[in-house]
């Protein structure tokens, strides 16, 4: 029974050092960060403070764009698309333009489900709202990735639309295909985008880190490809 | 009972225990069942598994494929595939394998037969239901992970069911000595719900802040797979190696050193997936330092198996069911090798974000994990059932289906991975462009992921027929059975 006893002690303190020194501890470190100003200022005690009357960042996700992250989670969007970007000193995200500044922990804190993701199947998504593309084109890309993207492996999404009688010009939100697309449908029909389609695109659209934080400064300028 | 059966000779032939045919048929009758309900239940989720594996890996090729079928798209059939993979097969299959080791090596018979079955019933209803659940969108955004919250209390509740019955037999057992295969059981049957729970609690019952998520999901998914999975799938190898081949272990004195270091540094590194991630940096050089300390049990279990196979090999070969084990092996060293290599951080400045990750993972939970899994259950089936295999050959076409399907795979998935890593660094290349330059190595993948899906069918197959024979033989000699019914 001895035996028992100290291996399981040793098994049980093999998980406590882990969880213990990673979990607990980074938890310690980061699990209670709160939004600051973009810059700090010394007071007269000599500590660093927020300044006083300039808003806070990061910002939270309007109600419609938090729908959008859900529709982004419950489709899997993270299997092939990433929301993170490196350091310049260990990668080439930034000179790729994937973003302006590389992304902290603090930038994350509101998010409701942390979308890092671990592939890149896709292009990185954490500044999608940067790059010089409107609500249309990412309705089209939805619909079907092909009119916009020829030769991508991204799913067609054309469910989240829908079919119906009219012209272009009677909806608002009513896909305007390219001339001539083989996708297009048929005259007289429309294409308009669901609720669902609407508030992922607002999610996506909302995508950015081009605010300063204390710890990170954007460094690129310039517009994010 | 074949002599080999009732001779428990594990590694250190020192201690070689015999006992008699009734004690092994005891203990073999206490968990006859429930060990083959884990193995059907198992392979069942292995095969559909691999169907789901195919059409994703199908839409890669061809994205309308399915397209039009929000419940097929490929961000939900991803997480179909990991959560029957891990919750469905791999599960399973540990009960399976863990419960028989475990009872053989103590010499005790489990107790409670019955629950474990209704355990094992609850479990796979659990599972059911969770990915249904994902199916109609209810998944969780972490990979190895997606299973919905409302699944997990189901699990537990089975979970602990099942593994205290292998815990008792250990403290009960008939001797004072213990095995390193019963080391490595123990421990990742107290490790997974520990570990479990954790998640649980900081990713779906009280979500943490921000990328606390992500650090807790990189530790859960790194201690799944190296504290239980590749844990059972070494207790295997070390149970299985003296077992077969009649050898001892050689260096077995080693082992131990081997059980605590790599529970240690495998724990520790957790997040060399992270690698410049938005994390603190010093959780990742924890983990590189882990993962490259991770060379002291690397050196020992080689040791202990390669100079334990060394001039063996063609012997072993003979054998159907040491043919994956011996794979397997190999699977897990060249695992080993890669994941310290891919940690190393101007290594991983390529590597990052592509599917070499993939094929890390595939590394361990198919090539290493599930081949020694299926020569175990191999070699374990006939001898519980008290039948024969009945054709070798189909086995011979299983073991070259999986290896081949398999080595592609990894082939398909790492040297793909690598050109898009090695161009994604190229800046002048849009994304656009890197995948379409990568259609060769999606058609590989799928092609290699046709070859597993047959090879677990064939597996399946092999499984049905043996339980066919034994049920006509039992239907044609009522008198046996019915001295097992009184003795049971």
């Amino acid at each position: 029974m001895k035996h028992f006893s100290l291996l399981f002690i040793g098994i049980f303190s093999v998980f406590t050092s882990s969880f213990l020194g990673l979990v607990v501890t980074s938890q310690n470190q980061i699990g209670a960060l709160e939004p600051t100003t973009e810059s700090l200022e010394l007071n007269d005690d000599g500590a660093l403070v927020m300044i006083d009357g300039d808003p806070l960042f990061p910002q939270k996700l309007s109600g419609l764009a938090s729908q959008g992250q859900l529709e982004y989670t419950k489709l899997g969007c993270v299997n092939c698309h990433s929301q993170q970007i490196r350091r310049d000193s260990i990668s080439r995200d930034l000179d790729r333009g994937l973003g302006v500044r590389s992304s902290v922990p603090r930038d994350y804190i509101f998010q409701l489900n942390v979308l890092l993701g671990s592939q890149r199947i896709g292009p990185d998504l954490s500044n999608v709202g940067l790059r010089d593309l409107d609500k249309n084109w990412h309705y089209l890309h939805l619909y079907n990735p092909q009119i916009t993207s020829p030769g991508s492996v991204m799913a067609p999404f054309s469910y989240l639309f829908e079919e119906m009688n009219g012209e272009v010009s009677d909806h608002p939100n009513a896909l305007v295909f390219p001339e001539e697309s083989p996708y297009a449908p048929d005259e007289g029909t429309i294409i308009i985008p669901t609720r669902r389609a609407i508030a992922l695109v607002e999610y996506l659209l909302s995508l950015k880190f081009d605010y300063n934080l204390p710890e990170a400064i954007i460094s690129k300028n310039g517009q994010a490809k | 009972m074949s002599l080999e059966g009732s001779r428990e000779a594990d590694a250190s032939s020192v201690s070689t225990t015999t006992f008699s045919l009734k004690g092994v048929d005891s203990i073999d009758h206490s968990i006859r069942l429930s060990t083959f309900y884990f193995i059907l239940s198992g392979v069942t989720w292995l095969v559909l598994a691999s169907v789901c594996a195919l059409i994703v890996a199908f839409k890669l090729v061809d994205p309308t494929f399915l397209g039009a079928f929000e419940m097929l798209s490929y961000g939900r059939l991803q997480g179909v595939v990991k959560s029957a993979l891990l919750m469905g097969w791999i599960s399973n299959a540990i009960f399976a394998i863990s419960l028989w080791i475990m009872a053989r090596l103590s010499a005790k018979p489990i107790e409670h037969g019955g629950m474990l079955l209704i355990a094992g019933i609850i479990w796979n209803v659990g599972l059911t239901v969770g990915v249904l659940g994902i199916l109609i969108g209810d998944m969780r955004p972490f990979a190895w992970f997606e299973l919905p919250s409302y699944a997990s209390g189901i699990f537990l509740l089975s979970y602990s069911l099942i593994a205290v019955w292998a815990i008792v037999a250990f403290r009960q057992r008939n001797h004072l000595f213990s095995y390193v295969s019963q080391w490595y059981i123990l421990g990742a049957l107290l490790w997974f719900p520990w570990v479990y729970v954790v998640a649980q609690f900081f990713l779906n019952y009280f979500p943490s802040r921000g990328v606390m998520q992500s650090i807790v999901h990189a530790w859960y998914q790194n201690n799944v797979f190296y504290l239980f999975v590749a844990s059972i799938g070494l207790a295997s190898v070390y149970y299985i190696i003296p077992k077969v081949l009649t050898v001892t272990v050689r260096s077995y004195h080693l082992s131990a050193l081997a059980f605590w270091s790599f529970a240690l540094f495998s724990s520790w590194a957790s997040f060399t997936y992270l690698i410049g991630s938005p994390i603190p940096v010093w959780l990742i050089t924890t983990s590189i330092v882990s993962a490259i300390a991770l060379l002291v049990p690397l050196s020992i279990f080689s040791i202990n198996f390669v100079s334990t196979l060394n001039g063996r090999l063609s012997q072993t070969f003979k054998i159907p069911c040491m043919r994956f084990v011996v794979f397997g092996i190999g699977a897990f060293l060249t695992h080993l090798i890669l994941k310290l290599v891919l940690s190393i951080r101007s290594i991983d400045a390529v590597a990052h974000f592509t599917m070499m990750h993939e094929g890390l993972n595939w590394h361990l939970l198919y090539a290493f994990f599930s081949m020694v899994a299926f020569g175990m259950i191999y070699y374990l089936l006939p001898v519980l059932l008290n039948e024969q295999w009945k054709s070798k050959i189909l086995l011979t076409i299983h073991f070259g289906l999986s290896a081949i399907g398999v080595v592609l795979l990894l082939v398909s998935l790492y040297v793909g991975g690598w050109i898009q890593g090695q161009q994604f660094n190229q800046i002048e290349l849009s994304f656009l462009e890197i995948i379409i330059g990568l259609k060769f190595w999606l058609q590989l993948q799928f092609f290699a992921f046709s070859l597993i899906f047959l090879g677990n069918l064939i597996f399946f197959f092999n499984i049905l027929s043996l339980f066919y024979v034994r049920c006509i033989r039992i239907f044609k000699n009522p008198i046996s059975s019915q001295i097992e019914e009184v003795v049971s």
